[in-house]
């Protein structure tokens, strides 16, 4: 962004970031961020109707996909952590929970889809808008 | 539980002059749509409101309105904006004989109506490039609407083939006002009834804009919804006609 001076520019979000490196700068300047409910999208306001100085954004929301893919009824934490094999389950622990869930086969390399963890923006111009 | 905000610092990338040179370079050239450069946008008006000029030309074109209709567009719409954002600054009083802003807002309109005559040159030259000889209801509305529009308006703008606009449409039609539904007349952007019914008119057709429409996010001008106006190919630019922002 063109800019002869610092300037500071807030912006509070109600929701957690959900994952690492989860802000991302577009080439024209809009700036998103993945966040627990979606990926967030900031778009800097220029409008010469506004009234301060400050930098002012819309925001907007991508949100998160309505139905994650957990089928077996577990818990959320629980199911992450099985699917992404980071459990700490013993055997006996993993075959309690194999007999009381409906656990439907584990396919390796399957999208645990429980929300966006990466954002990345396409080149400056790539859509009809040429935004 | 209390959540920090995020912080995002904008830091310096160039130094002054060569941002401001760079910044009004972009501002003036008539081949970079005004979409395309928001954040020079946005920084001509934070200047402006640190009371800097970046384009010092500017001022001289305020005053110089015979000369606004041989100006390209994009030098319009950087006007239309500067005088936007400065006129914010000026205090408004009651006596509207001697006040500073009523002059600006003056000069806003002024400017708005010579931006929409060369809008509707464009579309008139589309129009009849394409050779179009029948026409919808919509159409022929939205057609009607324009050069009643025009009336009294045409010497400003003698290159406009408004004629030849006339001879193409065998009836003149036009909308009622939504509420009482007598007929309409249109005032630089908006439009009346004699019933004292104002709407705002629709800065891409210039009809009526009643219950629903679109807004431009910079300028707030008014649009019909994208679904009233889809397949008129005379109206091929899809943002706002006096500033080239996007419609929601």
């Amino acid at each position: 962004m063109m800019g002869c001076e610092k300037r500071i520019a807030d912006a509070e979000f109600s929701d957690q970031i959900f994952c690492h490196n989860a802000v991302q700068w577009s080439e024209d300047n809009r700036v998103s961020v993945c966040s627990e409910k979606g990926i967030i999208i900031m778009e800097m306001k220029h409008s010469p109707l506004q009234l301060d100085k400050k930098f002012h954004y819309n925001l907007s929301q991508i949100p998160n996909p309505k139905e994650s893919n957990n089928a077996t009824r577990l818990p959320l934490d629980v199911f992450r952590s099985w699917k992404t094999k980071s459990s700490n389950f013993t055997e006996d622990e993993l075959q309690e929970l194999f007999l009381d869930h409906p656990l439907h086969p584990y396919l390796s390399g399957q999208v645990v889809n429980l929300g966006y963890v990466r954002a990345k923006w396409s080149p400056k111009g790539a859509d009809l808008m040429g935004r | 539980m209390k959540r920090r905000p995020m912080h995002i610092y904008t830091l310096p990338l160039k130094p002054d002059a060569e941002t401001r040179k760079s910044a009004e370079k972009l501002l003036l050239d008539e081949t970079v749509p005004m979409k395309h450069i928001p954040d020079v946008l946005e920084y001509f008006r934070q200047c402006l409101w640190s009371g800097v000029n970046i384009i010092p030309s500017l001022t001289n074109f305020v005053t110089q309105t015979h000369k606004w209709f041989s100006m390209n567009v994009k030098l319009l719409r950087v006007l239309r904006y500067f005088i936007l954002t400065i006129q914010l600054h000026i205090p408004e009083t009651t006596d509207e004989g001697i006040n500073e802003a009523a002059l600006a807002k003056g000069t806003v309109s002024e400017l708005s109506v010579i931006i929409m005559l060369k809008y509707l040159e464009k579309v008139f030259d589309t129009l009849l490039r394409s050779q179009q000889q029948k026409f919808t209801q919509t159409e022929v509305k939205i057609l009607s609407t324009m050069l009643r529009w025009l009336e009294g308006k045409e010497e400003k703008c003698p290159s406009l083939k408004s004629e030849q606009v006339q001879q193409l449409l065998k009836n003149r039609e036009y909308s009622d006002c939504p509420i009482c539904h007598s007929s309409l007349k249109e005032e630089e952007l908006t439009s009346f009834c004699p019933n004292g019914h104002t709407f705002g008119i629709c800065c891409l057709t210039f009809l009526p804009c009643s219950t629903t429409y679109r807004t431009c996010i910079n300028c707030n001008s008014l649009a019909l919804p994208l679904e009233n106006i889809k397949g008129i190919s005379f109206l091929a630019d899809e943002e706002c006609s006096l500033c080239g922002g996007m419609l929601f």
